[in-house]
């Protein structure tokens, strides 16, 4: 017998034989799974998988727009208008110098061409017209000399906020003392300088006279564009370009929500439509919420977050043929032959038949990813915008009562008649937005909006398909996360 | 079970491999394709599962010895009579090694690579184990054909 015979053999040997097993063996297997699934550590369960799914990404999204927050604050090597704005900073303290008379250092760091010594007052006039022709340069000049000086500082000019204070308060102070009567005459200011604002907020609160003054009492005809434009123009005057790309909001909104059902057979009769129409109505319902929402570029906006939804409706249960039984009183006067009226008092019931109504409030509450792209238009105070995205539905809650698929009445709820789906639901956004800005971190909008569910809101157990649209107006405050005090500044 | 049975040292480590392979084929019915019969797909997870025994009990593999007799002349009839149980006790009195390469290559059809990687052993050591075996195995049943005789 050859070695390919032999094994052949073999194995039509082991073809045919059973072994029997001991009887508890299939109990320790069927056991074994449920076992196994109990010891799963409790973040490994499904009803908490999706819950921390969402704060983890949530916490990822936070944290890398806030390593973008504070990256984009350091300075930009390499940067010829950032070496520049350096270079300014090294002005003096207009305090320490405010008594000088002589050889104030603010050729150096104002005039950028090599102007003369200060104490010759028409070029000093005219090394600070450079400077703020390179500031604005929207502003038209007098003096030829202007036209043929290199200008290093194109649009805009950035300088840290300490620092522009002191730019603002040595034109001030040395420039009015030592540049001569004849232009102190001109740049006298009616608002003098008490205090250099330190934050933004301090900025923002001298609001436009008291920032002009600070321009006025430089060279009339060098004053910035700023005195053109509107009153809210010059809100911003810290503004960065580079910042406003990078800016990254929290928004906390409230949406009222009005919701309509879409009822769709798959095989429960016309009757039972009939019936589920009657019985069942929407009413008002709510979201809140809150969102990371970060700009890209001027007029894109992203949006994530998380945000509870809860649709009520009443369910009104009709039951006919209900009987009613009353008991009443009954007074009887009976006035015999002699004219003697006896008055009886009885007891008596009144039985009715009618139908009767039995009204509950059923409750959808889900807990939903909002992920929304955005695009505005508009100027620094007032924008408007349409936005489109989806929401998820990570986590969703029930109870109330419905109709089964014989029309009985049952209760539901998540646990014990899981008629409603449970798990992960997906539906579109999409709308309008007016965005308000109330100051330069604080920013108030609303959103009316549409949702549409794509997936079914009932589990298969039932045999229609259900699907819950909204209609709402989100309100909320837009808040900026980004400190811009503490980043590069520019003037516009 | 007989799978279980021909890997496994006593019915008590069948027994625990089977249930593993059971719980492995609940858990992981998703992962089925439909590409193949059902009936292979679990008896490879058995085998694998009975192979991850052997491996926790580090089962050795002999080389084979230059000096291994040629094996005793069998004629067909000796195994055709031989019982499904006396064969099965026969199997399971080869050394571990033998007995894990003969069930791979004989029983289940794996080829010698497929068994060297299965086993992380040798491709020649596989053959070796096998031819071993084989012997030994045609050997216990001349063995057992005398003493019934």
């Amino acid at each position: 017998m050859t070695d390919k015979e032999f094994d052949k053999l073999i194995r039509s040997k082991f073809n045919h034989i059973e072994t029997p097993v001991s009887p508890n063996l299939w109990n320790k297997i069927a056991a074994d799974p449920q076992k196994r699934r109990r010891l799963l550590p409790w973040w490994q369960t499904t009803a908490y998988l999706y819950p921390i799914a969402a704060v983890a990404i949530l916490a990822v999204v936070v944290a890398a727009f806030w390593l973008n927050g504070n990256l984009t604050a350091l300075p930009h090597k390499g940067d010829s208008t950032a070496q520049e704005t350096h270079e300014q900073t090294n002005l003096p303290n207009p305090s320490n110098n405010s008594n000088t008379s002589t050889h104030p250092p603010v050729q150096n760091e104002v005039n950028n061409n090599h102007t003369p010594h200060l104490e010759d007052s028409s070029n000093t006039s005219l090394t600070i017209q450079n400077n703020l022709n390179n500031i604005h340069p929207n502003t038209s000049t007098t003096s030829n000399s202007q036209k043929g000086t290199p200008n290093k500082s194109i649009g805009t000019l950035r300088i840290p906020t300490n620092k522009q204070a002191e730019l603002v308060e040595l034109t001030n102070d040395q420039l009015v003392t030592q540049a001569g009567v004849a232009s102190a005459q001109r740049i006298q200011s009616p608002h003098p300088i008490e205090a250099i604002p330190e934050t933004n907020n301090q900025w923002y609160a001298l609001g436009k006279e008291k920032i002009t003054s600070m321009y006025v009492q430089l060279p009339a005809h060098t004053l910035p564009s700023l005195l053109n434009e509107s009153n809210h123009s010059i809100r911003h005057p810290l503004a960065c370009p580079e910042n406003k790309h990078r800016n990254v909001f929290i928004d906390v909104f409230a949406s009222p929500n009005i919701a309509t059902q879409q009822v769709r057979s798959t095989g429960v009769s016309q009757a039972y439509l009939l019936l589920k129409d009657s019985t069942e109505r929407m009413k008002m319902g709510f979201t809140i919420g809150g969102r990371i929402t970060k700009s890209i570029g001027q007029n894109w906006f992203v949006s994530a977050g998380i945000q509870y939804t809860q649709n009520n409706q009443q369910f009104v249960q009709k039951t006919e043929n209900e009987r009613k039984t009353t008991v009443v009183l009954v007074t009887r006067s009976i006035t015999n032959e002699l004219g003697v009226t006896t008055t009886f008092l009885d007891t008596t019931t009144v039985t009715e038949i009618g139908y009767r109504t039995k009204t509950f409030i059923n409750q959808y509450k889900s807990i939903e990813i909002p992920i929304i792209a955005s695009y505005t238009i508009g100027n620094n105070d007032w924008q408007v915008g349409l936005h489109a995205g989806t929401v998820l539905g990570i986590s969703n809650t029930y109870h109330g009562y419905t109709y089964d698929n014989n029309r009985n009445l049952m209760s539901l709820n998540n646990s014990n008649n899981p008629v409603y789906r449970s798990q992960l639901q997906v539906g579109l956004v999409g709308g309008f937005g007016i965005y308000k800005k109330l100051n330069y971190q604080t920013t108030v909008f609303a959103e009316p909006h549409f949702r549409y569910a794509l997936t079914n809101h009932q589990s298969a157990t039932l045999h229609f398909n259900q699907k819950i649209q909204l209609t709402g107006i989100t309100a909320g405050i837009r808040l900026q996360l980004n400190n811009l005090s503490k980043s590069s500044i520019s003037l516009q | 079970m007989t799978v279980c049975l021909r890997y496994a040292a006593d019915t008590m480590e069948a027994e625990d491999m089977l249930q593993e392979g059971f719980v492995r084929i609940f858990n992981n019915m998703h992962q089925f394709k439909f590409e193949g019969s059902f009936e292979g797909w679990m008896r490879r997870i058995v085998v694998n599962v009975a192979l991850k025994h052997l491996q926790k009990k580090r089962i050795q593999f002999s080389e084979i010895k230059d000096d291994v007799q040629q094996g005793p002349s069998i004629d067909s009839y000796a195994l055709t009579s031989l019982g499904e149980a006396d064969l099965m006790r026969l199997i399971n009195n080869l050394p571990d090694g033998y007995r894990t390469v003969f069930n791979l290559s004989v029983i289940e059809g794996y080829s010698h690579d497929e068994i060297a990687e299965m086993l992380n052993i040798q491709a020649s050591t596989s053959r070796s184990q096998l031819v071993k075996a084989r012997k030994l195995l045609q050997q216990q049943i001349v063995e057992l054909q005398k003493i019934a005789v």
